[in-house]
């Protein structure tokens, strides 16, 4: 491969990573405005707003931080690619639905989810999932 | 053939399980930090609960909001304020607004301060009484609303958390 194509991918798990390290640190450090953000989406069981809102942060936070430092690539990409799935199918049920809410992504009551929203998680959806194929080994196992 | 060279040093094992087993140890990393997170006095608790459909505003104010929140405002005490000459500041966005408000209501969204805070806000003093309301139970625009207010100095501020769907259930004159 060609040295502007590796340092491309650099860039682009660097960037994924950072982006998660980011919005679990806000999250992590206030996780009753996460919880109250999640239990505003209205997609969750009530008993499950709370263990979700208390787990996911550091899930991105260990995924960020395992993209950042090369490690676990298989693992951490797969894991972000299906929390950005399910952020992105929540943030397109929200609109749908005509809900109000707060994003819910970096900082409590940062902004609203809107259609903005939705194109920034399905970049970073299609981000995830082409890194998650780059790492995927090519060649047959046995 | 060569051996494949995974990350994770595994050698043998076909992609999907190696998949697995990294996302394995990454969530139960995730759940042993929550669980060390949730020792410190500002967790939330496991079986924590928040407000739903059938939680009273006062409930859901009482989950939701923080300590030094401004005071909760039930239906009965809104509309004795209101009728007191209080100013009533609606966080929602400008198009709801425009749907359907509180009579005399000002507009401040929470989403859009600057735009509209010159106009909503200049003529008032510190010590005005003010009463900030949203959408009811499952909006906490009123409260980060509150909490902005707060910090510019505003000093009487309730939040009639029960919001503009409980004014207009009850039939309280609403004005378009």
């Amino acid at each position: 491969m060609n040295r502007g194509a590796a340092l491309a991918w650099t860039a682009l798990r660097l960037t994924l990573g950072a982006v998660f390290l980011y919005a679990s640190y806000h999250k992590i450090v206030t996780p009753g405005a996460f919880a109250q953000e999640v239990n505003n989406y209205k997609l969750l069981p009530p008993a499950l707003v709370s263990p979700f809102a208390m787990v996911i942060p550091w899930l991105e936070f260990f995924c960020g931080l395992a993209l950042v430092v090369n490690r676990w690539q298989l693992g951490a990409s797969a894991l972000v690619a299906a929390m950005m799935a399910a952020f992105t199918a929540a943030v397109a049920l929200a609109l749908a639905r005509g809900l109000n809410v707060s994003c819910g992504c970096f900082k409590s009551g940062g902004s609203a989810a809107t259609w903005l929203t939705l194109a920034r998680d399905l970049a970073l959806l299609a981000a995830a999932l082409l890194h998650l194929r780059r790492v995927w080994p090519r060649k047959k196992w046995n | 053939m060569p051996p494949v060279a995974l990350s994770g040093g595994a050698r043998s094992r076909p992609p999907a399980a190696i998949v697995l087993a990294q996302a394995a140890v990454l969530l139960l990393l995730s759940f042993a930090a929550a669980a060390a997170r949730s020792y410190l006095p500002d967790s939330i608790r496991w079986n924590g609960r928040w407000p739903t459909a059938d939680t009273s505003a006062e409930q859901a104010y009482k989950m939701m909001a923080q300590p030094t929140d401004p005071p909760f405002a039930s239906l009965a005490e809104a509309i004795a304020l209101h009728g007191g000459g209080a100013v009533f500041i609606d966080a929602r966005a400008a198009e709801e607004f425009a749907v359907g408000r509180i009579p005399r209501a000002r507009n401040l969204p929470f989403y859009d301060l600057e735009a509209h805070e010159k106009a909503a806000l200049a003529d008032l003093k510190p010590d005005t009484r003010l009463v900030v309301y949203c959408e009811g139970v499952g909006c906490e625009l009123s409260l980060f609303l509150g909490r902005e207010l707060q910090a510019r100095g505003f000093t009487d501020i309730r939040d009639f958390y029960g919001g503009f769907p409980e004014w207009q259930k009850a039939g309280l004159e609403v004005e378009k």
